[in-house]
């Protein structure tokens, strides 16, 4: 806790200093240099630790076992969803995710099976990031954690907000809950190893690509996929535009240049 | 050839031509809306996808014929562009075309070979700002793993085409054009160029 403390005056700094650059929708980047390292870094970790990790964990469990752990460590984050639901005065959906964690507990066998999504209470997925982001407060400069991989600064201080809600640091004493952290950890990257393959195949710049499709997801995270419309969080609004056709404007930016 | 004794192949000739004269005015009638053009394409997917007499290589060709016909790459590849689109020659513009579809087919194919039965679920149909619509769908896959996505549609020749697709709230447009802006702005086009070259002969991973 006290590095993170000790650094968080030097970021919110950064965040109210660092103005948001037009060269990606926006998404300010000045950490860019450090940020390229942690995520070289991080893919590092990710080929030659984790994925060959859960290749073999791949193979050594049965798909039906890999979805009930998932399963499993879905349901026991009901705490964060719910309270973030109330946070965000989702009052109706903090019922939907209590009833889901009651329906998962009890006959989904203490969350194993995802029965409540059939009954028509979808996974929820709600952070105190989110939270933050529907209260109006804007990302910031992007920053790659090590380990954790894409974030910015409020994501980041969401993170600490995420961790008082969790229940594992709780109920168990840290070294079961680091092992069990670990085991879902690779568990997941066994489930996501097709959809990882598919990113890296299509990107061009990897660190890049995440950059914008982390900035991306949690903008429509925080309006709900949708569900929230609230005009302020579009930034996309000349996405379809041609803005080659704007002669002026372009006249105008070459000339700055 | 021999000509069977019966009159089923003077049958069969006025079938074709009732056929042929459909299919010419088929499309000036039609004028379909944007979700049937996603429901439709959607479906000869899946139909190619659960063709399990075809081998992978065919489904792959199959499916990208499908994709050809439904997207608009012309608008795409501005759009992914945006003001750096000038600044490519035409000979550039060209070759950008040719390699950005070629790389949106590869990855698009790659993942043929992942179908789990599949389903896919039009939800609704929104009118955008210019003239543009979109058709919010849903990838069944069963409880937590369902993959949203919007196909967003352009009318051009009075017919509607894909100009974006959007994964679980991710743009591709977007998400293409900040990292093309990043390449433009540290090497330029030749450098842009490059890369999708090295994609192009770059083999599918898993082949």
């Amino acid at each position: 806790m006290l590095p993170l403390r000790s650094l968080l005056p030097a970021l919110l700094t950064l965040a109210l200093a660092a103005p948001a650059s037009a060269q990606d929708n926006g998404i300010s980047d000045p950490l860019q240099p450090l940020n390229r390292q942690i995520h070289a870094l991080n893919d590092g970790l990710d080929t030659y630790l984790l994925r060959p990790i859960s290749q073999g964990w791949e193979f050594i469990t049965p798909q039906f076992l890999r979805d009930a752990l998932r399963n499993f460590d879905d349901n026991i984050t009901f705490p964060v969803n719910a309270a973030n639901d109330i946070l965000q005065w989702k009052w109706r959906a903090a019922g939907e995710e209590t009833a889901r964690f009651g329906i998962n507990t009890t006959i989904g066998i203490l969350g194993f099976r995802d029965v409540a999504s059939d009954w028509g209470f979808p996974k929820q997925d709600e952070d105190t990031g989110q939270t933050l982001g529907r209260w109006g407060i804007p990302p910031g400069p992007y920053l790659v954690l090590p380990i954790l991989g894409p974030s910015n600064i409020r994501d980041g201080i969401g993170l600490i907000g995420d961790s008082f809600l969790s229940i594992y640091w709780i109920v168990a004493p840290w070294y079961v809950s680091l092992s069990y952290r670990s085991v879902d950890v690779v568990n997941r990257r066994a489930i996501a190893d097709e959809d990882v393959a598919a990113a890296k195949a299509a990107a061009l710049d990897y660190y890049v690509f995440l950059r914008n499709a982390y900035s991306q997801r949690r903008q429509a995270l925080i309006r709900d996929m949708g569900a929230v419309e609230t005009e302020d969080l579009y930034a996309f609004d000349d996405l379809y535009d041609f803005p080659e056709d704007e002669e002026e404007d372009e006249e105008d930016d070459q000339a700055s240049e | 050839m021999t000509k069977p004794a019966s009159n089923r192949p003077r049958q069969r000739h006025w079938l074709t031509a009732v056929a042929v004269s459909l299919a010419l005015v088929a499309p000036c009638v039609a004028s379909r809306s944007p979700s049937d053009v996603v429901d439709a394409m959607s479906g000869q997917v899946l139909k190619v996808l659960r063709d399990q007499s075809l081998d992978v290589d065919k489904r792959r060709a199959e499916v990208e014929q499908i994709i050809y016909s439904n997207v608009d790459f012309d608008t795409l590849s501005r759009l992914v562009m945006a003001r750096n689109w000038r600044r490519l020659s035409d000979e550039q513009k060209v070759e950008f075309k040719r390699l950005f579809k070629s790389h949106l087919s590869d990855t698009y194919g790659d993942n043929v070979d992942n179908y789990r039965n599949e389903k896919v679920q039009i939800l609704s149909q929104r009118d955008e700002k210019r003239g543009d619509v979109t058709v919010k769908t849903k990838i069944v896959r069963g409880g937590t793993d369902d993959v949203l996505v919007d196909y967003r549609l352009r009318k051009k020749n009075d017919e509607w085409l894909i100009i974006d697709v959007v994964i679980e709230g991710v743009s591709l447009v977007a998400n293409f054009r900040s990292q093309f802006q990043d390449i433009m702005s540290n090497g330029g086009a030749d450098r842009l160029l490059k890369l999708l070259r090295e994609k192009d002969i770059e083999p599918p991973p898993g082949a």
